[in-house]
């Protein structure tokens, strides 16, 4: 059984209008920022989501929880389809969001206990006495914690309560998008692991949307690549690492700077900006990139193929891994 | 060995804030040659930007250098009076910031800003036109004549940097300072970056010091490292030292923290329990040892400055025996 469940997903926002679509509304265009969106989310799966900036990660997230229209595509939770605003307001306690940003998402005039029971209130859920220092427990907080105010946190602190408020409704999907962006390594790990024992506790699935390739590659089972709007691989996230299969996360997965001197590389970078969703290419998004560019991928859209068991690639010339990877 | 172009000597750094004096940089020296890629790491809030304003000279109102001395080429330029203090800069000293938004004026295009930037320079404002654009090819932009017409949230973020970079290197500087210079930015744009600063090392006679809290980047890049911890430099080493031969038990949590360093997925990643001091009122003894997987007792008192190696030095009690020890307590 799966707990989330994506099919053909697209979304296109209309393009700020300029003099022209005032005066003719007709000619007023519109931007698609990511289609042909397929994937499954297991209960008690981590999916981790990479891929450029810009490519359409954080707008597919909030259209999964029906915060922005989609305009193609059908989205299943819980077996059930999702599609009008009651639809995902119905399953709006059973999902939560974790934003980038803690302390900015954090209303600075509440304090830390009100902020936990503020989607209590809501949506209209009753709050048991210990409410607060239960939620404050579970993410190692002490329960004095409910006094403060989310300026007087430090950023470890302020994404903990950040953690309990995504889990104030028992939510059984967990959307987290950059959840350790900004905080050192040292305290990074600390959320992370925190994230990864609710996970296991609570049963919860997560999508985790990150830059950060080292840390996806510890709290995934799956990742999926994101390029342009487009998914172009989703795979286990063992053989993903160890031998991806599009030209695309082969060069993202190589651009990673690794801690250690003796493995420097002389070629780090993947060349070219990344083309704008104003002028994506035809057929393949990579082509303006990809070195195995042939004509084939200026004309005809790859498909998403499973190339080997478990293991979904968006290029012409994928191949299956060579080699044995247990 | 070349003569070191700046060196920063024993440099205290008070801020005066509402609750009262903090202690930023206690004692911190570095010297930077020629040719040389300087990183400084450690965790927010243990004084790099302030290190870094003190070589620039932009220090905040707040801040008060209460003793030691920042000298470039020999010259203490805390001393200097203002007006060639901002000489100094941008001729001779430049830096890149984190958000390269914050370097830029958005209402103006980005060929007005950087021959703004020039205003020093005795050329005519075709040559400057010029300078600007072969400083774009420089770094990498691929349609330079567009970018010079473009306003600043026209670029990518990735592209953004590159100019700043561009800018930065305008006056010939013979030091650049890069505080976080790829940390806004995603993984492949941060390879980006750490290319056109590895190009510049090898054409260019001055010195770049990176701030950053991505090991990666520092191992990708630097040629020695200072580490920061509350206000102190801790270690200073080569960086393969750094890495494969850490002195100071924080250097040691730092790199076993760092999620890129694990060849194979590990549930739990190892942390570093505890916070920075309170610099309001340091400890007097290891500011570490509280986090310290093998403080004792000795480390309640000043630790010495350990010099392991001509180019390695450590500032803990136990900078001799500490190697594998903290390794292995901190799994
Ligand atoms: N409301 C909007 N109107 C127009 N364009 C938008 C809007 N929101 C997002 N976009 C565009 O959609 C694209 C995808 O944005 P999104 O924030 O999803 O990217 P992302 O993959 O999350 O990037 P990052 O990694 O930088 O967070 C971007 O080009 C962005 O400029
Ligand atoms: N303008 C300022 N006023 C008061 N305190 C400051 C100011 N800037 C930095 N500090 C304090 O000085 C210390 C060092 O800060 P900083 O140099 O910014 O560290 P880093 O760059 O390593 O994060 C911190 O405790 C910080 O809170
Ligand atoms: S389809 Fe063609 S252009 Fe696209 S990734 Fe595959 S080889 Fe490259
Ligand atoms: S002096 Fe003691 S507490 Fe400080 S780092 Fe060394 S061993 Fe740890
Ligand atoms: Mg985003
Ligand atoms: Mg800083």
């Amino acid at each position: 059984m799966t707990l989330l469940s994506v099919q053909n997903l697209a979304l296109d926002l209309p393009l700020p209008g300029g003099l022209m679509s005032a005066l003719n509304p007709k000619s007023r265009r519109s931007l698609q920022i990511f289609a042909d969106v397929s994937f499954t989310l297991n209960p008690g799966e981590t999916l981790g989501l990479v891929g450029e900036s810009g490519s359409g990660k954080t707008t597919l997230a909030r259209a999964l929880l029906g915060l922005t229209p989609t305009t193609h595509g059908t989205i299943h939770f819980d077996d059930l389809q999702r599609s009008t605003p009651a639809d995902f307001a119905a399953m709006r306690g059973r999902t939560a969001m974790m934003f980038q940003d803690a302390i900015a998402s954090l209303s600075p005039r509440m304090t830390i206990g009100a902020l936990l029971t503020e989607p209590l209130t809501i949506h209209g859920q009753p709050r048991t006495p210990t409410k607060i220092a239960d939620m404050l427990a579970l993410v190692g907080l002490p329960p004095d914690f409910a006094n403060r105010y989310p300026h007087e946190l430090s950023g470890g602190q302020a994404r903990r309560v950040g953690v309990a408020r995504a889990l104030v409704l028992n939510p059984k999907l967990v959307i987290a998008d950059e959840p350790t962006a900004g905080l050192d390594v040292s305290v990074q790990g600390e959320i992370l692991n925190l994230m990864t024992d609710l996970k296991t506790r609570l049963n919860l699935s997560y999508l985790i949307i990150s830059h950060n390739l080292a840390m996806v590659r510890h709290v995934s089972d799956r990742i999926a690549v994101m390029y342009l709007g487009r998914l172009v691989e989703i795979g286990p996230t063992r053989q993903t690492f160890a031998q991806p299969l599009h030209p695309y996360s082969q060069r993202l997965i190589a651009s990673e700077p690794l801690p250690d001197p003796r493995k420097r590389r002389e070629d780090l970078a993947i060349k070219g900006e990344i083309p704008s969703l104003l002028n994506r290419p035809k057929a393949c998004v990579f082509q303006s990139r990809c070195p195995l560019v042939q004509p084939i991928c200026r004309n005809i859209p790859p498909e998403l193929r499973e190339i080997t068991p478990h293991r979904f690639v968006r290029c012409h010339f994928a191949e299956p891994p060579t080699g044995a990877f247990p | 060995m070349n003569p070191p172009l700046l060196e920063i000597d024993a440099l205290n750094i008070t801020y005066h804030t509402d609750h009262g004096k903090l202690s930023a940089l206690r004692g911190a020296s570095l010297i930077a040659r020629a040719g040389e890629v300087i990183g400084i790491v450690g965790e927010s809030g243990c004084g790099k930007s302030t290190l870094a304003a003190s070589v620039i000279n932009l220090l905040p109102q707040a801040a008060e250098v209460t003793s030691g001395a920042v000298r470039y080429k020999g010259q203490d330029i805390l001393a200097l009076p203002p007006d060639a203090q901002r000489a100094l800069r941008g001729q001779d000293i430049a830096m890149i910031f984190q958000d390269p938004m914050t370097a830029f004026n958005p209402v103006l295009t980005m060929g007005a800003q950087l021959v703004d930037f020039q205003h020093a320079a005795q050329i005519s404002r075709a040559e400057k036109l010029n300078r600007a654009r072969a400083l774009l090819v420089r770094v990498g932009m691929p349609d330079p004549d567009l970018t010079l017409r473009r306003y600043p949230h026209q670029l990518s973020g990735g592209m953004r940097q590159r100019v700043a970079i561009a800018a930065a290197l305008l006056m010939n500087p013979t030091i650049l300072v890069a505080d976080e210079p790829t940390t806004a930015l995603d993984v492949t744009m941060e390879a980006q970056i750490i290319h056109l600063l590895r190009d510049l090392r090898r054409d260019y006679q001055g010195a770049i010091l990176v701030i950053t809290h991505h090991l990666g980047v520092v191992a990708e890049l630097c040629d020695r490292v200072y580490v920061m911890y509350a206000g102190e430099v801790v270690e200073e080493a080569l960086v393969d030292d750094l890495f494969h031969a850490p002195r100071h038990p924080y250097t040691s949590a730092l790199i076993a923290c760092d999620p890129g360093h694990f060849d194979e997925p590990t549930p739990i990643l190892p942390t570093i329990p505890g916070r920075l001091p309170d610099l309001r009122n340091p400890p007097i003894g290891c500011s570490f040892a509280p986090r310290c997987p093998i403080a004792s007792d000795i480390c309640a008192t000043r630790p010495p400055r350990v010099q392991i190696s001509p180019t390695q030095s450590a500032l803990c009690h136990k900078a001799l025996h500490v190697g594998q020890l903290v390794t292995e307590s901190l799994l």
